[in-house]
């Protein structure tokens, strides 16, 4: 059931716990702080992606910055479905669409419209970091679930979590925090196992798939959905990755056409923004991102800054997780205390985030959007400090 | 400006195609499509669908006329407003 904010304290404590240690390193090393933390995108958007910005405000329409109705404006919300129709090849309608300010609220309407204190949510881990902060606050009862070691769908594992109580299933893909990539026989062998589980126990289970990496997979890969394999599916979804303008929340959240319950689903996901009261997109992001549907973010860089990263650390002794996708390299820490690694790099001056922010233990997330220019000083305090620590281990 | 009657359907294609953002190549877009369930026209875009008639053609619709299912279709719109010319200059001869 629904608790004060106060006795959120276990998912909403580590991140303060982080973002106190990140406050302190900024005030200590200043400017020459290498940021490997959130994914924040230090060399700003595009200058497309700033003109489109620009001419959505320009937009000298009486109408254009005022009230759009639930679920989105109908013309963002068509050409958002015009556009998956033709990357799914699943006939999505605009009323399948729901925009939201962001993926945050995506989960929370979808959480909310879908999941109640009865049921129950696997959560794949490691996993976004507010996931189950989100469950817990809106009251829905969650189990997480390991990936297996090289971070894919761990298959008997998800099904021996399945119980009557199973209403849905959560995770990233491309995933954060590890970048992996599920492959199309991964996400069909899910489809299987769960339409077996609804048949078997007689219940619904519902597949969110969050996607809001899914333009930023960087080295060839297949992106498979489980929208195009699992009727009960909705896509979450953000803009502010693949444009590099986070902060600006734009998104939505997407109903597969070949679930059963759509018609109902899109009625009570609109019915959603409205009860929450603050899900609803502004104008001005709703026209914007509609001239940037096509828009697809230049990845070479990132390709090649993943690529120097991910072959530094693993030259000098980290295990680093194999991964085509998302800004991020997930590394084993060489402490059992991901925070105290994490403490250990910020002492020197770099900022990474503990994997128990993720709900794992014992690794660490590198984030590939720092200034140009600061990986390399940044590989060059990882290895350092993994060189001290094995000369005090052996010691 | 003159209209000719198979100017009235391209005319009203056109205004919809630029003000509610259509592209070229959607499938969807046609003349016989219901442009409120398809998401081409909502409470907004008929309001600027209507000025746009008012405006170019001269005339309103009563209440009847604009809840009646010839009023969702590109089509249906155009022989509502055929019909109305008609009425205005007999001599005019719909395609």
């Amino acid at each position: 059931m629904w608790k004060p904010i106060s006795e959120l304290e276990t998912f909403l404590g580590p991140q303060e716990r982080f973002d106190a240690l990140t406050a302190a390193t900024f005030r200590r090393f200043g400017p020459k702080i290498v940021d490997f933390s959130y994914a924040n995108p230090y060399d700003g958007p595009a200058d497309d992606v700033r003109h489109a910005l620009h001419l959505a405000l320009e937009n000298k329409s009486d109408l254009s910055l005022q009230y759009s109705p639930y679920g989105g404006k109908t013309t963002t919300r068509r050409l958002v479905a015009s556009k998956l129709s033709a990357e799914y090849g699943l006939p999505f309608e605009f009323r399948d669409i729901i925009m939201t300010p962001g993926a945050m609220a995506a989960l929370n309407v979808a959480f909310r419209t879908i999941f109640g204190p009865d049921d129950e949510v696997l959560v794949i881990t490691p996993c976004w970091l507010d996931y189950p902060l989100y469950l817990q606050n809106l009251g829905i009862p969650f189990r997480f679930v390991s990936t297996t070691e090289d971070k894919h769908l761990d298959m008997p594992a998800i099904e021996r979590a399945l119980t009557p109580k199973t209403r849905g299933i959560i995770f990233s893909h491309p995933c954060c925090p590890t970048g992996v990539v599920y492959s199309r026989d991964e996400i069909d062998a899910l489809s299987k196992l769960l339409l077996e589980a609804e048949s078997r126990l007689n219940t619904q289970i519902y597949l969110i798939s969050d996607e809001v990496h899914q333009r930023l997979i960087w080295r060839a890969a297949d992106f498979y959905s489980p929208l195009q394999s699992y009727p009960r599916s909705l896509r979450v979804y953000s803009f502010g990755k693949a444009l590099a303008i986070q902060g600006q929340r734009i998104g939505y959240v997407a109903v597969s056409p070949e679930m059963p319950e759509r018609e109902s689903m899109r009625k009570q996901l609109e019915r959603c923004v409205r009860a929450t009261g603050f899900c609803g997109p502004t104008s001005l992001m709703q026209d914007a991102i509609c001239r940037l549907l096509d828009y697809n973010p230049r990845l070479d860089l990132l390709a090649q800054n993943q690529e120097a990263i991910r072959t530094a650390l693993t030259a000098c002794g980290y295990t680093v997780c194999d991964a085509p996708a998302t800004f991020f390299v997930y590394v084993k820490s060489p402490l059992e205390d991901d925070f105290t690694f994490t403490e250990l790099l910020a002492s020197h001056g770099v900022l990474v985030i503990p994997s128990t922010l993720f709900h794992e233990r014992g690794y660490f997330r590198i984030s590939v959007t720092a200034k140009a220019g600061s990986l390399p000083s940044g590989v060059r305090v990882l290895q350092q400090v993994l060189e001290d620590l094995s000369v005090y281990q052996q010691a | 400006m003159a209209i000719s009657p198979s100017s009235i359907a391209p005319m009203i294609e056109a205004f919809i195609k630029k003000e509610r953002q259509v592209p070229d190549n959607d499938p969807l877009f046609t003349r016989d499509a219901n442009l409120f369930d398809l998401g081409f026209v909502d409470s907004m875009g008929f309001i600027q669908l209507l000025a746009f008639i008012e405006s170019t053609f001269h005339m309103t619709f009563d209440v009847d006329r604009l809840f009646s299912p010839d009023f969702t279709t590109i089509n249906g719109i155009t022989k509502l407003i055929q019909s109305r010319l008609k009425e205005r200059q007999p001599e005019w001869q719909a395609p």
